[in-house]
Protein backbone atom coordinates (compact mmCIF):
# COMPACT_ATOMS: atom_id res chain seq x y z
CA UNK A 1 0.00 0.00 0.00
CA UNK A 2 0.97 3.08 -0.48
CA UNK A 3 -0.25 6.18 1.85
CA UNK A 4 -0.34 9.24 2.32
CA UNK A 5 -2.20 11.60 4.89
CA UNK A 6 -3.87 15.05 5.15
CA UNK A 7 -4.75 16.91 8.26
CA UNK A 8 -7.12 19.88 7.36
CA UNK A 9 -9.31 21.55 9.90
CA UNK A 10 -10.98 18.84 11.64
CA UNK A 11 -11.00 16.25 8.48
CA UNK A 12 -8.86 14.11 8.27
CA UNK A 13 -7.37 12.43 5.11
CA UNK A 14 -5.69 9.16 4.01
CA UNK A 15 -4.99 8.45 0.32
CA UNK A 16 -4.92 4.98 0.21
CA UNK A 17 -3.08 3.60 -3.32
CA UNK A 18 -2.65 0.30 -5.54
CA UNK A 19 -3.29 -2.76 -2.69
CA UNK A 20 -4.42 -2.65 1.14
CA UNK A 21 -3.63 -6.05 1.99
CA UNK A 22 -2.48 -8.56 4.78
CA UNK A 23 1.01 -7.55 5.03
CA UNK A 24 -0.13 -3.47 5.17
CA UNK A 25 -1.68 -3.85 8.74
CA UNK A 26 1.27 -3.00 10.57
CA UNK A 27 1.32 0.54 8.79
CA UNK A 28 -2.43 0.75 8.67
CA UNK A 29 -2.48 0.20 12.62
CA UNK A 30 0.13 3.87 12.52
CA UNK A 31 -2.54 5.26 10.48
CA UNK A 32 -5.22 4.38 12.88
CA UNK A 33 -3.24 5.59 16.04
CA UNK A 34 -2.25 8.94 13.81
CA UNK A 35 -6.07 9.66 13.22
CA UNK A 36 -6.69 8.93 16.83
CA UNK A 37 -3.77 11.16 17.88
CA UNK A 38 -5.21 13.82 15.41
CA UNK A 39 -9.15 13.62 17.24
CA UNK A 40 -10.62 14.79 14.11
CA UNK A 41 -14.20 14.83 14.00
CA UNK A 42 -14.19 13.43 10.19
CA UNK A 43 -11.90 11.31 8.48
CA UNK A 44 -12.12 10.47 5.01
CA UNK A 45 -10.61 7.49 3.16
CA UNK A 46 -9.25 8.28 -0.53
CA UNK A 47 -9.72 5.33 -2.26
CA UNK A 48 -9.33 6.70 -6.05
CA UNK A 49 -5.98 4.72 -6.66
CA UNK A 50 -6.32 1.81 -4.57
CA UNK A 51 -6.80 -0.56 -7.24
CA UNK A 52 -7.32 -4.05 -5.16
CA UNK A 53 -8.34 -5.31 -1.82
CA UNK A 54 -8.02 -8.45 -0.21
CA UNK A 55 -10.38 -9.69 2.94
CA UNK A 56 -8.16 -8.01 5.48
CA UNK A 57 -7.83 -4.99 3.97
CA UNK A 58 -11.04 -4.93 4.12
CA UNK A 59 -11.38 -6.41 7.68
CA UNK A 60 -8.92 -3.50 8.13
CA UNK A 61 -11.81 -0.83 7.52
CA UNK A 62 -13.86 -2.34 10.31
CA UNK A 63 -11.04 -2.09 12.74
CA UNK A 64 -10.97 1.68 11.52
CA UNK A 65 -14.39 1.91 12.26
CA UNK A 66 -14.34 0.29 15.50
CA UNK A 67 -11.72 2.97 16.31
CA UNK A 68 -13.85 5.95 15.00
CA UNK A 69 -16.40 5.00 17.35
CA UNK A 70 -14.26 4.99 20.45
CA UNK A 71 -12.41 7.86 18.99
CA UNK A 72 -15.73 9.92 18.20
CA UNK A 73 -15.10 11.07 14.88
CA UNK A 74 -17.07 9.45 11.40
CA UNK A 75 -15.40 7.34 8.81
CA UNK A 76 -16.43 7.69 5.19
CA UNK A 77 -14.78 6.19 1.98
CA UNK A 78 -14.92 7.93 -0.90
CA UNK A 79 -14.02 7.18 -4.64
CA UNK A 80 -13.74 3.76 -4.22
CA UNK A 81 -13.17 1.80 -8.56
CA UNK A 82 -13.91 -1.16 -10.03
CA UNK A 83 -13.29 -4.63 -8.03
CA UNK A 84 -12.90 -2.10 -4.62
CA UNK A 85 -16.10 -0.68 -5.35
CA UNK A 86 -17.78 -3.91 -5.89
CA UNK A 87 -16.32 -5.71 -2.84
CA UNK A 88 -17.46 -2.73 -0.66
CA UNK A 89 -21.18 -3.00 -2.03
CA UNK A 90 -21.43 -6.80 -1.90
CA UNK A 91 -20.23 -6.38 1.86
CA UNK A 92 -22.51 -4.08 2.26
CA UNK A 93 -20.23 -1.55 3.59
CA UNK A 94 -23.38 0.98 3.20
CA UNK A 95 -24.96 0.15 6.11
CA UNK A 96 -21.95 0.79 8.49
CA UNK A 97 -20.41 3.75 6.75
CA UNK A 98 -20.43 6.57 4.48
CA UNK A 99 -19.58 5.98 0.55
CA UNK A 100 -19.31 8.68 -1.14
CA UNK B 1 -131.57 -9.29 -73.50
CA UNK B 2 -129.18 -12.14 -72.40
CA UNK B 3 -129.81 -15.72 -72.60
CA UNK B 4 -128.42 -18.64 -70.23
CA UNK B 5 -125.98 -21.10 -71.90
CA UNK B 6 -127.31 -24.10 -71.50
CA UNK B 7 -126.11 -26.73 -69.17
CA UNK B 8 -124.10 -29.92 -71.02
CA UNK B 9 -125.39 -33.18 -70.54
CA UNK B 10 -124.37 -36.61 -70.77
CA UNK B 11 -126.33 -37.32 -73.77
CA UNK B 12 -124.65 -34.32 -75.25
CA UNK B 13 -121.02 -35.67 -74.97
CA UNK B 14 -120.21 -37.56 -78.24
CA UNK B 15 -118.40 -40.99 -78.24
CA UNK B 16 -115.26 -39.50 -79.74
CA UNK B 17 -115.16 -36.96 -76.45
CA UNK B 18 -116.23 -39.92 -74.08
CA UNK B 19 -113.29 -42.29 -75.31
CA UNK B 20 -111.01 -38.94 -75.31
CA UNK B 21 -112.11 -38.07 -71.33
CA UNK B 22 -111.55 -42.02 -70.65
CA UNK B 23 -107.87 -42.35 -72.27
CA UNK B 24 -106.80 -38.66 -70.13
CA UNK B 25 -108.14 -40.73 -67.31
CA UNK B 26 -106.42 -43.53 -67.84
CA UNK B 27 -103.41 -41.86 -68.75
CA UNK B 28 -103.82 -39.87 -65.09
CA UNK B 29 -104.81 -42.66 -63.47
CA UNK B 30 -101.43 -44.49 -64.44
CA UNK B 31 -99.69 -41.68 -63.70
CA UNK B 32 -101.13 -41.61 -60.33
CA UNK B 33 -99.92 -45.09 -59.46
CA UNK B 34 -97.06 -44.20 -60.09
CA UNK B 35 -96.73 -40.41 -58.53
CA UNK B 36 -98.14 -42.20 -55.37
CA UNK B 37 -95.30 -44.90 -55.37
CA UNK B 38 -92.95 -42.30 -56.26
CA UNK B 39 -93.97 -39.88 -53.24
CA UNK B 40 -93.87 -43.01 -51.07
CA UNK B 41 -90.28 -43.37 -51.91
CA UNK B 42 -89.36 -39.87 -51.64
CA UNK B 43 -91.31 -40.11 -47.59
CA UNK B 44 -88.89 -42.96 -46.86
CA UNK B 45 -85.63 -40.97 -48.63
CA UNK B 46 -86.62 -37.66 -46.54
CA UNK B 47 -87.22 -40.14 -43.04
CA UNK B 48 -84.21 -42.02 -43.66
CA UNK B 49 -82.09 -38.40 -44.93
CA UNK B 50 -83.62 -37.25 -41.38
CA UNK B 51 -82.73 -39.96 -39.02
CA UNK B 52 -79.18 -40.60 -40.66
CA UNK B 53 -79.11 -36.28 -40.00
CA UNK B 54 -79.92 -36.38 -36.50
CA UNK B 55 -77.77 -39.56 -36.18
CA UNK B 56 -74.38 -37.69 -37.52
CA UNK B 57 -75.26 -34.78 -35.61
CA UNK B 58 -75.84 -36.37 -32.30
CA UNK B 59 -72.56 -37.85 -32.75
CA UNK B 60 -70.44 -34.89 -34.20
CA UNK B 61 -72.05 -32.53 -31.53
CA UNK B 62 -71.06 -35.22 -28.52
CA UNK B 63 -67.86 -35.20 -30.25
CA UNK B 64 -67.35 -31.62 -30.24
CA UNK B 65 -68.50 -31.82 -26.65
CA UNK B 66 -65.47 -33.78 -25.88
CA UNK B 67 -63.14 -31.81 -27.66
CA UNK B 68 -64.98 -28.78 -25.72
CA UNK B 69 -64.91 -30.84 -22.36
CA UNK B 70 -61.28 -31.59 -22.77
CA UNK B 71 -60.08 -27.91 -23.76
CA UNK B 72 -61.46 -26.99 -20.49
CA UNK B 73 -59.36 -29.88 -18.69
CA UNK B 74 -56.16 -28.30 -20.65
CA UNK B 75 -56.88 -24.42 -19.88
CA UNK B 76 -56.76 -25.97 -15.78
CA UNK B 77 -53.68 -27.85 -16.54
CA UNK B 78 -51.79 -25.28 -18.60
CA UNK B 79 -53.13 -22.55 -16.15
CA UNK B 80 -51.69 -24.67 -13.24
CA UNK B 81 -48.01 -25.02 -15.42
CA UNK B 82 -48.37 -20.88 -16.26
CA UNK B 83 -48.72 -20.43 -12.57
CA UNK B 84 -45.97 -22.82 -11.22
CA UNK B 85 -43.86 -22.39 -13.92
CA UNK B 86 -41.60 -19.36 -12.23
CA UNK B 87 -41.78 -20.88 -8.69
CA UNK B 88 -40.31 -23.78 -6.89
CA UNK B 89 -41.32 -26.57 -4.42
CA UNK B 90 -38.62 -25.41 -1.24
CA UNK B 91 -39.25 -26.96 1.86
CA UNK B 92 -42.76 -27.54 1.10
CA UNK B 93 -43.39 -23.57 -0.06
CA UNK B 94 -44.00 -22.37 -3.39
CA UNK B 95 -41.00 -19.87 -3.65
CA UNK B 96 -40.99 -17.98 -6.41
CA UNK B 97 -37.76 -18.21 -8.65
CA UNK B 98 -37.08 -14.28 -8.71
CA UNK B 99 -37.29 -14.45 -4.68
CA UNK B 100 -34.48 -17.86 -4.90
CA UNK B 101 -32.14 -15.48 -6.74
CA UNK B 102 -32.46 -12.39 -4.65
CA UNK B 103 -32.37 -14.95 -1.55
CA UNK B 104 -28.92 -15.89 -3.17
CA UNK B 105 -27.46 -12.67 -3.77
CA UNK B 106 -28.27 -12.14 -0.28
CA UNK B 107 -26.89 -14.79 1.29
CA UNK B 108 -23.59 -14.03 -1.05
CA UNK B 109 -23.72 -11.13 0.70
CA UNK B 110 -24.03 -12.24 4.55
CA UNK B 111 -21.27 -14.63 3.58
CA UNK B 112 -19.05 -12.05 2.43
CA UNK B 113 -19.86 -10.01 5.20
CA UNK B 114 -18.87 -12.71 7.76
CA UNK B 115 -15.55 -12.92 5.75
CA UNK B 116 -15.17 -9.63 6.54
CA UNK B 117 -15.56 -9.49 9.67
CA UNK B 118 -13.80 -12.73 10.51
CA UNK B 119 -10.94 -10.80 8.58
CA UNK B 120 -11.35 -8.07 10.76
CA UNK B 121 -11.05 -9.93 13.91
CA UNK B 122 -8.29 -11.81 12.53
CA UNK B 123 -6.22 -8.59 12.09
CA UNK B 124 -7.58 -7.65 15.81
CA UNK B 125 -5.89 -10.87 16.94
CA UNK B 126 -2.53 -9.82 15.07
CA UNK B 127 -2.53 -6.38 16.29
CA UNK B 128 -2.83 -8.15 19.94
CA UNK B 129 -0.28 -10.55 19.31
CA UNK B 130 1.66 -7.68 18.03
CA UNK B 131 1.61 -6.36 21.30
CA UNK B 132 2.51 -9.57 23.25
CA UNK B 133 5.35 -9.78 21.17
CA UNK B 134 6.36 -6.50 22.37
CA UNK B 135 5.91 -7.16 26.08
CA UNK B 136 7.83 -10.30 25.48
CA UNK B 137 10.46 -8.48 23.81
CA UNK B 138 10.32 -6.41 27.03
CA UNK B 139 10.69 -9.57 29.48
CA UNK B 140 13.87 -10.73 26.98
CA UNK B 141 15.31 -7.37 27.13
CA UNK B 142 15.26 -7.96 31.31
CA UNK B 143 15.83 -11.42 31.52
CA UNK B 144 19.19 -10.29 29.40
CA UNK B 145 19.60 -7.48 32.21
CA UNK B 146 19.47 -10.16 35.14
CA UNK B 147 22.01 -11.92 33.06
CA UNK B 148 24.25 -8.80 33.12
CA UNK B 149 24.09 -7.90 36.84
CA UNK B 150 24.45 -11.81 37.25
CA UNK B 151 27.45 -11.95 35.81
CA UNK B 152 28.75 -8.80 38.35
CA UNK B 153 27.42 -9.91 41.17
CA UNK B 154 29.65 -13.66 40.20
CA UNK B 155 32.86 -10.82 39.60
CA UNK B 156 31.62 -9.59 43.08
CA UNK B 157 31.92 -12.90 44.71
CA UNK B 158 35.18 -13.96 43.02
CA UNK B 159 36.76 -10.57 44.20
CA UNK B 160 35.69 -10.94 48.02
CA UNK B 161 37.10 -14.44 47.65
CA UNK B 162 40.89 -13.08 46.72
CA UNK B 163 39.70 -10.48 49.25
CA UNK B 164 39.04 -13.19 51.94
CA UNK B 165 42.19 -15.42 51.21
CA UNK B 166 44.67 -12.27 51.23
CA UNK B 167 42.62 -11.45 55.01
CA UNK B 168 43.91 -14.85 56.03
CA UNK B 169 42.15 -16.60 58.84
CA UNK B 170 40.15 -13.23 59.77
CA UNK B 171 38.63 -13.76 56.31
CA UNK B 172 37.47 -17.28 56.74
CA UNK B 173 33.77 -16.17 57.31
CA UNK B 174 34.14 -13.69 54.39
CA UNK B 175 35.04 -16.35 51.83
CA UNK B 176 32.24 -18.79 53.01
CA UNK B 177 29.48 -15.91 51.97
CA UNK B 178 31.30 -15.41 48.85
CA UNK B 179 31.13 -19.12 48.14
CA UNK B 180 27.70 -18.62 48.89
CA UNK B 181 26.77 -15.70 46.45
CA UNK B 182 28.25 -17.59 43.60
CA UNK B 183 26.13 -20.56 44.25
CA UNK B 184 23.32 -18.11 44.14
CA UNK B 185 24.78 -16.65 41.10
CA UNK B 186 24.78 -19.97 39.40
CA UNK B 187 21.12 -20.52 39.93
CA UNK B 188 20.13 -17.38 39.07
CA UNK B 189 22.21 -18.49 35.42
CA UNK B 190 20.13 -21.51 35.67
CA UNK B 191 16.64 -19.81 36.42
CA UNK B 192 17.97 -17.09 33.81
CA UNK B 193 18.85 -19.71 30.97
CA UNK B 194 14.96 -21.28 31.77
CA UNK B 195 13.37 -18.02 31.47
CA UNK B 196 14.93 -17.37 28.13
CA UNK B 197 14.20 -21.18 26.85
CA UNK B 198 10.41 -20.56 27.89
CA UNK B 199 10.45 -17.20 25.96
CA UNK B 200 12.13 -18.48 22.71
CA UNK B 201 8.93 -20.78 23.28
CA UNK B 202 5.76 -18.78 23.83
CA UNK B 203 7.94 -16.24 20.79
CA UNK B 204 7.96 -19.99 18.18
CA UNK B 205 4.03 -19.94 19.33
CA UNK B 206 3.11 -16.75 19.06
CA UNK B 207 4.91 -16.53 15.41
CA UNK B 208 3.06 -19.74 14.93
CA UNK B 209 -0.60 -18.51 15.62
CA UNK B 210 0.21 -15.20 13.46
CA UNK B 211 1.07 -17.24 10.43
CA UNK B 212 -2.35 -18.87 10.97
CA UNK B 213 -4.25 -15.58 11.81
CA UNK B 214 -2.44 -14.46 8.36
CA UNK B 215 -4.45 -17.51 7.01
CA UNK B 216 -7.83 -16.76 8.40
CA UNK B 217 -7.84 -12.74 7.92
CA UNK B 218 -6.53 -13.61 4.02
CA UNK B 219 -8.92 -14.58 1.93
CA UNK B 220 -8.89 -14.20 -1.50
CA UNK B 221 -11.45 -11.80 -3.10
CA UNK B 222 -9.43 -11.37 -6.77
CA UNK B 223 -11.84 -10.25 -9.50
CA UNK B 224 -12.04 -14.05 -10.89
CA UNK B 225 -14.18 -14.69 -7.85
CA UNK B 226 -16.06 -11.62 -8.60
CA UNK B 227 -16.03 -12.49 -11.74
CA UNK B 228 -17.84 -16.38 -10.34
CA UNK B 229 -20.92 -14.27 -8.72
CA UNK B 230 -21.19 -11.83 -11.19
CA UNK B 231 -21.90 -15.39 -13.51
CA UNK B 232 -24.14 -16.73 -11.09
CA UNK B 233 -26.18 -13.46 -10.69
CA UNK B 234 -26.65 -13.63 -14.32
CA UNK B 235 -27.54 -16.96 -14.59
CA UNK B 236 -30.02 -16.69 -12.24
CA UNK B 237 -31.64 -13.19 -13.89
CA UNK B 238 -31.65 -15.53 -17.27
CA UNK B 239 -33.42 -18.41 -15.61
CA UNK B 240 -35.90 -15.97 -13.98
CA UNK B 241 -36.68 -14.32 -17.36
CA UNK B 242 -37.13 -17.72 -18.89
CA UNK B 243 -39.45 -18.66 -16.36
CA UNK B 244 -41.21 -15.34 -17.10
CA UNK B 245 -41.69 -15.67 -20.35
CA UNK B 246 -42.32 -20.30 -20.28
CA UNK B 247 -45.48 -18.53 -17.42
CA UNK B 248 -46.21 -16.12 -20.70
CA UNK B 249 -46.66 -18.19 -22.85
CA UNK B 250 -47.97 -21.00 -21.33
CA UNK B 251 -50.50 -18.30 -19.69
CA UNK B 252 -51.18 -17.87 -23.84
CA UNK B 253 -51.93 -21.16 -24.47
CA UNK B 254 -54.45 -21.94 -22.07
CA UNK B 255 -56.57 -18.44 -23.24
CA UNK B 256 -56.61 -20.28 -26.66
CA UNK B 257 -57.77 -23.64 -25.55
CA UNK B 258 -60.17 -21.70 -23.14
CA UNK B 259 -61.35 -19.80 -27.21
CA UNK B 260 -61.29 -23.29 -28.33
CA UNK B 261 -63.55 -24.82 -25.71
CA UNK B 262 -66.04 -21.37 -26.17
CA UNK B 263 -66.02 -21.74 -29.73
CA UNK B 264 -66.66 -25.74 -29.59
CA UNK B 265 -69.52 -25.18 -27.49
CA UNK B 266 -70.77 -22.21 -29.44
CA UNK B 267 -70.24 -24.57 -32.22
CA UNK B 268 -72.86 -27.33 -30.36
CA UNK B 269 -75.27 -24.24 -29.91
CA UNK B 270 -75.75 -23.66 -33.44
CA UNK B 271 -75.91 -27.13 -34.35
CA UNK B 272 -79.36 -27.11 -32.47
CA UNK B 273 -80.53 -26.40 -36.02
CA UNK B 274 -80.92 -30.17 -36.50
CA UNK B 275 -84.32 -30.15 -34.47
CA UNK B 276 -85.92 -27.42 -36.59
CA UNK B 277 -84.65 -29.38 -39.53
CA UNK B 278 -86.17 -32.39 -38.79
CA UNK B 279 -89.44 -30.74 -37.47
CA UNK B 280 -89.21 -29.23 -41.29
CA UNK B 281 -88.24 -32.46 -42.83
CA UNK B 282 -91.57 -34.63 -40.81
CA UNK B 283 -93.79 -31.45 -41.89
CA UNK B 284 -92.95 -32.23 -45.59
CA UNK B 285 -93.29 -36.10 -45.34
CA UNK B 286 -97.12 -35.29 -43.45
CA UNK B 287 -97.77 -32.95 -46.51
CA UNK B 288 -95.98 -35.40 -49.11
CA UNK B 289 -98.26 -38.59 -47.35
CA UNK B 290 -101.45 -36.66 -47.66
CA UNK B 291 -101.02 -36.14 -51.54
CA UNK B 292 -100.15 -39.68 -51.92
CA UNK B 293 -103.87 -40.47 -49.67
CA UNK B 294 -105.42 -37.98 -51.35
CA UNK B 295 -104.04 -39.36 -55.27
CA UNK B 296 -104.74 -43.03 -53.87
CA UNK B 297 -108.60 -42.09 -53.13
CA UNK B 298 -108.67 -40.19 -56.48
CA UNK B 299 -108.12 -43.33 -58.29
CA UNK B 300 -109.87 -45.62 -56.44
CA UNK B 301 -113.17 -43.24 -56.96
CA UNK B 302 -112.28 -43.00 -61.09
CA UNK B 303 -111.27 -45.98 -61.62
CA UNK B 304 -114.46 -48.47 -61.96
CA UNK B 305 -115.33 -45.33 -64.56
CA UNK B 306 -112.25 -46.89 -66.58
CA UNK B 307 -113.67 -50.38 -67.84
CA UNK B 308 -111.61 -51.78 -70.38
CA UNK B 309 -109.30 -49.28 -70.86
CA UNK B 310 -105.50 -49.84 -70.67
CA UNK B 311 -102.85 -47.41 -69.57
CA UNK B 312 -100.66 -45.84 -72.13
CA UNK B 313 -97.18 -47.24 -70.86
CA UNK B 314 -95.55 -45.32 -73.78
CA UNK B 315 -96.55 -42.11 -71.59
CA UNK B 316 -95.43 -43.48 -68.37
CA UNK B 317 -92.41 -45.24 -69.65
CA UNK B 318 -91.60 -41.36 -70.59
CA UNK B 319 -92.32 -40.06 -67.53
CA UNK B 320 -90.67 -42.59 -65.46
CA UNK B 321 -87.39 -42.15 -67.95
CA UNK B 322 -86.93 -38.36 -66.91
CA UNK B 323 -88.00 -39.13 -63.18
CA UNK B 324 -85.01 -41.17 -63.34
CA UNK B 325 -83.09 -39.66 -65.25
CA UNK B 326 -83.25 -36.72 -62.24
CA UNK B 327 -81.99 -38.89 -59.83
CA UNK B 328 -78.12 -39.06 -59.79
CA UNK B 329 -77.36 -40.93 -56.54
CA UNK B 330 -77.24 -44.99 -57.24
CA UNK B 331 -78.62 -46.00 -54.18
CA UNK B 332 -81.48 -43.51 -54.37
CA UNK B 333 -82.02 -44.53 -58.07
CA UNK B 334 -82.51 -48.41 -56.61
CA UNK B 335 -84.82 -48.15 -54.17
CA UNK B 336 -87.21 -45.90 -56.15
CA UNK B 337 -86.98 -48.53 -59.11
CA UNK B 338 -88.08 -51.00 -56.20
CA UNK B 339 -90.70 -49.00 -54.96
CA UNK B 340 -92.21 -48.23 -58.42
CA UNK B 341 -91.91 -52.34 -58.63
CA UNK B 342 -89.99 -52.02 -62.02
CA UNK B 343 -87.91 -54.40 -63.54
CA UNK B 344 -84.54 -53.35 -63.00
CA UNK B 345 -83.97 -53.66 -67.08
CA UNK B 346 -87.25 -51.14 -67.20
CA UNK B 347 -84.59 -48.49 -68.33
CA UNK B 348 -81.88 -48.58 -71.21
CA UNK B 349 -78.82 -49.99 -70.07
CA UNK B 350 -76.99 -46.56 -70.26
CA UNK B 351 -80.14 -44.98 -67.25
CA UNK B 352 -80.04 -48.64 -65.27
CA UNK B 353 -76.23 -49.20 -65.06
CA UNK B 354 -75.27 -49.33 -61.81
CA UNK B 355 -72.73 -46.68 -60.70
CA UNK B 356 -69.17 -47.45 -60.67
CA UNK B 357 -67.91 -48.52 -57.48
CA UNK B 358 -66.00 -45.64 -55.14
CA UNK B 359 -63.35 -45.96 -52.26
CA UNK B 360 -66.17 -44.75 -49.88
CA UNK B 361 -68.55 -47.41 -51.59
CA UNK B 362 -71.98 -46.34 -52.34
CA UNK B 363 -72.87 -44.16 -49.04
CA UNK B 364 -71.87 -41.14 -50.34
CA UNK B 365 -71.16 -39.98 -54.35
CA UNK B 366 -68.97 -36.57 -54.03
CA UNK B 367 -70.22 -33.94 -57.05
Amino acid sequence: MRLSTEHTGSTFTAHLAERLSFADHPAFRTLIEDIARAKPSSCVFELSELQSIDSAGLGMFLIALDGAKKGGWSLTLRNAQGHVKSLLQLGRFDKLLQLE
Amino acid sequence: MSTQPEPITANMISQDARSEALGLLSRWLGLSEFQQRTLGSIIQEVSQVSTEMQGSIEGISGRIQNIATRSREQVETVRHLSETANRVEFHGESVPIDAIAASLGETLSELIEKIIYLSSRGVSMVYTLDDVFADLKTVEGSVTRIDQINRQTRLLALNAKIEAARAGEFGAGFAVVADEVRILSSSVDELSEGLKNQIRKIGAGLQHSYSILREIATIDMSEQNLEANSRITRLMEAMVTQASETATILARAADASGDIANDMSATIIAMQFQDRATQHLDAVCKVLDDLKQSQTELATTHLPALGDFSPDETAERAWIARLLDRVTLGDMKRRLIDDLKLAHDFLPAASTAPPPPTNAGDDIELF
